[in-house]
């Protein structure tokens, strides 16, 4: 997905380029869409998909209206807001690792305070049966 | 109308000049907020490329509105904040990535440290196992000693209490009442101790209690082996007695030199020479003498008053030496009799009559009684 991002705002700076490449590259941007919405399965990111889906409507209208230049800047917004959702959803990626990566450390430094005081607990007890024996 | 709409438009003209550039757009406005704050520096230090894309269109973005142009301040701005939103994005994404690094690290150690703590535990637990098989021999050591123990008093004491017994049935409390009472002092305040399970105490105790039963039976056995051998010698007398009573010309009788068998009339006046008639009830008498081997023998010769005393005790002498060259020469031993002559000294019954001094001339065949069965109370009286 971030190849196809990547490609597509190479060509965002061809704008201007000839209606068939415009609709082209409207129809990847729109199978683009379509992945990122998927992708984003907490729904953490509706707006911004909105957004998008509103600028394709948008740059789709241009087009049929044979409004290149706002077509092309329509696109251009498109591209920056398919990479800026992409953007998101890896850094919610990196968040949730994160978070679990923290949880589990959390759940081992538990284990590990109660080993501890298991520990404490037996050598105290081993202390005092020793100092009675 | 002209005139109106004129007048509108130097209005407006005089404003603009008066403020140069419209308002900026409240999306620029945010923009400029956005990037003003405390992150840009990190943003533009980790994505430089972006941080410049942002700029550009910035700059697009003010340059198409100090051109007046609306829509394209507008379509600038929104590239730029979309694409500082998604530095910023990418910002937080390492951010993100570097706190999923310090977790890992955070788990890593913590992991470490949990294995370091339940090695622990283990040699804990080994040591508390080890101590608690520690204990649970030393309980059964002290059980054991404590039985041990116990067993060590308890024989004792059956020891002491049969000692006790003994010596109670060789009449200790008659023979040694004082050192009797203080063995069953002692005896009493080890059992006490054994019955409240004080074992070092009783065993201790019974120690004493032995030594003072041991005195016991010391101070009282020497009395009652004489005394029961006197009984066992007078037991014997009295067989030897009732043995005795069949034979002719004899006296029997217990005394506390022992059994005294007078045989009279055994030689003529003035002879040392047994009568041949009187044979018979000497071999009788030598019978006896064998068969009550175990004593010693003493024959006495003795006489009546008639006559020198010397003369007496010269015919006394060889007479009971007569009686015991006969007594041996029916088998008995040699080294069992002796023989004495005692003359008249010795009467026993009155010599001024014939029957007095019949009964005078005899010879006593003592059956010694041993020196140690020294006679007992009833039996000597």
């Amino acid at each position: 997905m971030k190849a196809i991002v990547a490609s597509l705002l190479l060509l965002a700076g061809a704008a201007q380029a000839a209606q068939p490449a415009a609709q082209e590259k409207l129809r990847q941007y729109t199978v683009l869409a379509q992945k990122l919405e998927a992708a984003d399965e907490g729904k953490r990111f509706v707006e911004d998909v909105g957004t998008l889906r509103a600028w394709l409507s948008e740059a789709q209208a241009f087009l049929a209206q044979e409004e290149d230049e706002a077509a092309s800047r329509a696109l251009s917004r498109i591209a920056v807001q398919s990479r800026l959702i992409e953007a998101l959803l890896e850094r919610a990626k990196a968040e949730d690792a994160a978070r679990q990566a923290h949880e589990r450390a959390d759940v081992v430094e538990k284990d590990l305070a109660d080993a501890r005081a298991k520990a404490a607990d037996l050598e105290r007890r081993n202390a005092d049966h020793g100092g009675a024996r | 109308m002209k005139a109106t709409r004129l007048r509108g438009a130097i209005v407006a003209a005089f404003l603009f000049a008066g403020c140069g550039t419209a308002p900026k757009p409240a999306e620029l406005v945010s923009f400029e907020q956005l990037r003003s704050e405390g992150y840009a520096e990190t943003v533009r230090e980790r994505h430089p490329d972006l941080y410049k894309e942002a700029e550009k269109h910035y700059r697009d973005a003010i340059e198409a509105h100090e051109d007046g142009e609306s829509d394209l301040t507008l379509h600038h701005t929104r590239l730029a904040s979309i694409t500082w939103r998604t530095a910023v994005a990418l910002s937080q994404k390492k951010d993100a990535e570097d706190s999923l690094r310090a977790a890992d690290n955070r788990r890593k150690l913590a992991e470490d440290d949990l294995a370091r703590t339940r090695l622990m535990i283990e040699k804990a637990e080994a040591m508390a196992r080890m101590q608690a098989m520690q204990r649970q021999l030393a309980d059964a050591q002290a059980k054991a000693t404590q039985e041990k123990r116990a067993a060590e008093a308890k024989s004792k004491l059956d020891n002491i209490a049969k000692k006790l017994g003994d010596a109670e049935g060789m009449d200790a409390a008659r023979h040694a009442p004082g050192p009797l009472n203080k063995a069953q002092a002692s005896f009493k305040l080890a059992l006490e101790a054994f019955q409240k399970g004080d074992f070092a105490a009783a065993d201790q105790q019974a120690a004493v209690a032995l030594a003072d039963a041991d005195a016991v039976v010391a101070a009282t056995k020497p009395a009652f082996d004489a005394e029961e051998q006197a009984r066992q010698v007078d037991a014997r007398y009295r067989t030897l007695l009732q043995a005795s009573s069949g034979l002719p010309d004899t006296d029997g009788r217990i005394t506390q030199r022992g059994f005294v068998l007078s045989v009279r009339e055994l030689f003529d006046g003035g002879k040392t020479s047994i009568r041949p008639d009187k044979a018979f009830a000497l071999d009788q008498v030598a019978q006896l003498v064998s068969t009550y081997g175990e004593f010693k023998i003493l024959v006495e010769g003795h006489t009546d008053n008639r006559g020198r005393a010397d003369s007496n005790l010269v015919l006394s002498q060889a007479r009971a030496q007569a009686v015991l060259a006969y007594l041996t020469g029916k088998g008995v031993q040699a080294d069992r009799v002796n023989a004495v002559g005692k003359g008249d000294s010795e009467p026993i019954a009155d010599n001024s009559t014939r029957d007095g001094r019949a009964q005078n001339r005899r010879v006593d065949v003592i059956f010694v009684r041993p020196q140690a069965a020294a006679p007992a109370a009833s039996a000597a009286n």
